[in-house]
């Protein structure tokens, strides 16, 4: 990556990521989940500059094949070789701030917390809970399934589910300050 | 009897003068036809009403049903094609060249298309539909339905991995009449009773054309029984054969057909035959024999097939068709012509499917019962909250997170890596002997579990059974005790690697060494880690005091007694490897404690959600703290004693884990998360005699052959939002320039990042290549 390229990046993301902001004031409702989506596929399309070819794996034993990973936006190209070009290169210590996720959310996923919603509000919160149990296996790391597991857990009155599911949620959610506040805002109800 | 008598009297009394012996005769007779009759008529009315009492009360002992985690499919998912159809084919589907029925599929290059039959889940019912897919190198491209519209998310149907069966060992899968399909009740009716539709019973036409036969052949080649009457035998009367049960056999088969109509006997007939033997589990009725067979259900079998399951109605074992194929080849023709002869099917049909092989599935491709330990996990937890006899007569459905796909690499993981590391080292390794789990690193399922390198067999499960010390595994609490304390210890905090004599409680001493037998001076904190230097372990845990690392062992989900005593600090605490994961999984979920789970749900027989078992959650730690064990951990697999695993995968795969070793290298343990999987694999001898491997030479090869065969996806660290990264001198913990020799980029705590900053000449200044420290959240 040259430095040409990673001051674009370092300009871009928290522009993007900010004009995400502004895009979608309150992301607290669940139908505003795709609002997130912008600042994800924004790493998808600025990254793919900086991955170059992708490593495979070191085949051994009967394993005849070799294996490449599927193409990764975060990956960057190349082995670490201490020191052998010259030219010192500031390496951009926000960027682990970006807090972006690897992959962007999958349609399925967005399935899958619609069919749970439409079904806690037709009152079925068991059946709504096993829906955001698949989600939750499709995309164990994505914020916004704890979102509403936690707010389902909540309307149960499940209090201390709940906010365990808030606090792991707010755990995800390092970098993405809509969601945050909507944990917040979730934790602050939950303890009321 | 009771009829004639009556008439008879009749006669009698127009005789009256001649009042002679014999009239005397005839009187005791119709005396004693009467008690005859009254006692016969009891008989009738009490056999009547236990036949009543039986039928219509009569429910078979349903096994519960265990089945695997039910396979989804959406675009951009991780699966292989070839793992797709390896499903398929546990789920008996076909392969053919148009898809028109539930159970088939297509595979056209890189397309597949599927008709999946449709499963009632939990959630809801997942319907019966056409699904078209794509693959690519990533795994699986693109999703849609008939008509080509992109779906968006569809599962398939959970493949039946187990039972738990009653004392008498049956099994069955019940069925319906209406799902029966008329090929199989013609086969039946053709071979076993051809005047089944009209008689009462017993058919004395059964009888005579049976003798006929059998003097014709000059052996028994048919039996006389109607299917009423084999019904009744199985139904209601004991299997020993006295008189007495001959002789009320037939009129019970007359009450039946009194009362029931012909499709209520055949429906409870074609569930009652015994039909096969799979072990100690008795196979009774066409669906389940369907399935241990054919490995698919009744209404999608061929005629040839069907004939064959109707065949085996006289003698499942003497016709087995998996140990004497031609006899049950020659029994099956025989039904097919059968059936020709009485016109069901025409002499080109017969001719066609008398021409086809048996088409078994084999005994070993059978998934059910394939994972006796994943098996055995669930039943224990069965056990703790249900009544053996309702899990074994109530037809419960029980959901599992079993993933056979992974389960089955993690079998074949350990039995190479094993069969590998024998045959270099000869006789020591021997009978070496391991276990593995695989979880997902997240949401606490348990998704495989091998209990040794014969996965196939059910006895010692090491995988739960196995307590074994865990070596330098307990080490991350010792960090992460430490690390709780931010003022106090930060990853770059130099730690003495030096010689210590501690006196234990009860007046022994301790005297730790390191695997290498050397001391390394002052080390960072984060380095003794990753390079699991035992002598800083030690020293740094006696600093913190037992009773914190005890505590943080118990966070971590430790629920055993740990003994106060400093060995702890090196691992004398035994666990067993599925234990271990309840421990790492806290690790790799940043301080969440995460019960492990092997059952989602339990189902009533018709559907009903009886209990689930859901996401639990438990803060135990401050992700901001755990987000530095994971560095560390990280550190391990990069540049500490794992860091051979690279060797195998690219190095913008994130991986962390940590490698362990016991005493005398009796244990070889390795406990490692990747994004979406953590797997910990243990390697031993049950006579717990030392083996020339360490954690690192043994289990580390399993697992990194099973992380080879899973491509698992890179873990990406979270960073919290009270961790800071800086540039440190390892050597000396303060903070320097990136561009300076030993420059590393360490996260911090808020507050405990190093006050001092000490540069370097220009002249030394280096440009840093990328490493992998950067790479941590990428992005």
């Amino acid at each position: 990556m040259t430095r040409a390229q990673k001051a674009v990046l370092s300009i871009f993301l928290p522009v993007i990521l900010a004009s995400c902001a502004t895009h979608d004031p309150n992301l607290v409702g669940v139908e505003d989940r795709s609002g997130q989506s912008p600042g994800r596929s924004s790493s998808q399309v600025l990254i793919p500059s900086q991955t170059g070819t992708l490593e495979t794996g070191n085949a051994t034993g009967n394993e005849s094949t070799a294996r490449s990973y599927p193409a990764d936006s975060s990956s960057i190209s190349g082995q670490p070789s201490e020191g052998s070009e010259a030219i010192p290169q500031p390496i951009n210590i926000e960027a682990p701030v970006m807090t972006v996720q690897s992959k962007p959310p999958s349609g399925a996923l967005l399935a899958l917390l619609e069919q749970a919603e439409s079904q806690q509000q037709a009152g079925n919160n068991q059946r709504a809970l096993s829906s955001l149990e698949r989600a939750q296996r499709i995309a164990p790391r994505d914020p916004a399934v704890y979102l509403q597991l936690s707010r389902l857990r909540l309307d149960m009155k499940d209090y201390q589910r709940a906010e365990q599911l808030a606090r792991k949620g707010l755990s995800l959610s390092s970098g993405n300050k809509q969601m945050q506040r909507a944990f917040n805002t979730l934790l602050k109800q939950i303890k009321r | 009897m009771a009829k004639k008598t009556p008439a008879a009297r009749g006669r009698k009394k127009q005789n009256k003068p001649a009042r002679s012996r014999s009239s005397r005769f005839l009187t005791f007779l119709f005396k004693l036809s009467l008690v005859g009759f009254v006692v016969g008529g009891i008989g009738l009315i009490y056999l009547d009403a236990t036949i009543r009492a039986k039928f219509e009360g009569k429910r078979w002992a349903l096994p519960a049903k265990v089945y695997a985690r039910p396979l989804e499919l959406y675009a951009g998912q991780a699966l292989k094609a070839e793992d797709l159809r390896l499903e398929l084919k546990s789920l008996g589907y076909q392969a053919v060249k148009n898809v028109s029925r539930p159970g088939q599929v297509s595979v056209n290059g890189n397309r597949m298309r599927i008709r999946t039959r449709g499963f009632g889940f939990a959630d809801g019912q997942e319907p019966s539909r056409t699904i078209n897919l794509s693959f690519n190198t990533g795994g699986l491209h693109s999703l849609a339905d008939k008509q080509g519209r992109a779906l968006p998310v569809a599962r398939l149907e959970p493949v039946l991995i187990g039972g738990i069966y009653p004392a008498d060992n049956e099994d069955r899968d019940l069925v319906k009449l209406e799902q029966v399909p008329k090929a199989l009740i013609q086969a039946l009716v053709s071979v076993e009773d051809r005047s089944f539709y009209e008689h009462y019973g017993i058919s004395l036409r059964g009888i005579a054309r049976a003798m006929w036969s059998n003097i014709a052949a000059g052996r028994m080649v048919q039996g006389g029984s109607t299917l009423t009457q084999q019904l009744v035998k199985n139904f209601f009367l004991t299997s020993e054969r006295t008189l007495w049960r001959k002789l009320i056999e037939a009129p019970m088969a007359m009450l039946l057909e009194l009362h029931y109509s012909k499709d209520e006997i055949l429906q409870a007939y074609l569930n009652e035959v015994y039909l096969g033997q799979a072990g100690a589990r008795a196979v009774h009725g066409f669906g389940l024999a369907s399935q241990y067979y054919f490995g698919r259900p009744l209404d999608s079998l061929s005629l040839d097939q069907h004939s064959l399951l109707a065949a085996l109605v006289k003698g499942p074992s003497y016709y087995d068709p998996r140990r004497h194929p031609e006899r049950a080849l020659k029994r099956r023709n025989l039904v097919i012509d059968l059936l020709r002869q009485q016109q069901y099917i025409s002499d080109d049909l017969a001719d066609k499917a008398k021409k086809r092989p048996l088409g078994l599935v084999s005994n070993k491709t059978l998934v059910k019962g394939a994972f006796p330990a994943y098996l055995d996990l669930v039943k224990r937890q069965l056990r703790r909250d249900y009544r053996q006899e309702d899990l074994a007569s109530e037809g419960l459905q029980v959901f599992t997170n079993l993933d056979p796909i992974v389960q089955l690499k993690a079998e074949a993981s350990l039995a190479k890596v094993t069969g590998q590391l024998a045959k270099r080292h000869g006789n020591k390794l021997k009978d070496i002997e391991g276990a593995v789990v695989v979880g997902n690193s997240q949401t606490g399922d348990v998704v495989a579990v091998v209990g040794g390198r014969n996965a196939r067999f059910q006895g010692f499960n090491r995988a739960l059974d196995a307590i074994r010390p865990i070596g330098s595994l307990v080490k991350p609490a010792v960090f992460l005790a430490a690390l709780e304390q931010s003022r106090q210890y930060t990853l770059v905090s130099q730690i003495p690697d030096t010689p210590l004599r501690i006196d234990n409680p009860n007046g022994t001493t301790w005297e730790p060494r390191n695997f290498d037998k050397k001391s390394h001076g002052t080390v960072p904190l984060h380095q003794a880690l990753a390079r699991s230097y035992n002598l800083a372990t030690a020293r740094l845990g006696i600093d913190m005091g037992m009773d914190k690392v005890i505590d943080t062992l118990q966070r971590l989900g430790v629920r055993r007694d740990i003994s106060p005593y400093p060995a702890t600090l090196l691992g004398s605490l035994s666990l067993s490897p599925l234990e271990v994961m309840q421990l790492y999984q806290t690790v790799a979920s940043n301080g969440f404690e995460t019960p492990l789970r092997s059952i989602r749900s339990v189902l009533t027989a018709d559907g009903k959600v009886l209990s689930s078992y859901p996401f639990e959650l438990e803060q135990k730690f401050d992700p901001a703290i755990m987000h530095l064990l994971q560095y560390a951990l990280q550190e391990t697999v990069r540049e500490g004693t794992a860091k051979s695993v690279y060797k195998r995968f690219p190095a913008s795969l994130n991986l962390a884990g940590k490698t362990g070793t016991t005493n005398d290298q009796r244990d070889s343990w390795f406990a490692g998360f990747t994004g979406d999987y953590l797997a910990i694999s243990w390697l031993g001898r049950d006579d717990n005699k030392p083996t020339p491997l360490t954690g690192s030479s043994g289990s580390l090869q399993v697992w990194s052959e099973l992380m080879t065969r899973l491509r698992p996806q890179s873990y990406q660290a979270v960073m919290p939002e009270a961790v800071s990264y800086h540039w440190v001198d390892d050597r000396t913990g303060w903070l320097t320039d990136e561009v300076c020799p030993g420059a590393r980029l360490i996260p911090f705590v808020d507050g405990s990042v190093p006050e001092q900053k000490r540069g370097c000449p220009e002249s030394s200044k280096v440009r840093k290549a990328v490493n992998w420290f950067t790479r941590l959240f990428s992005s």
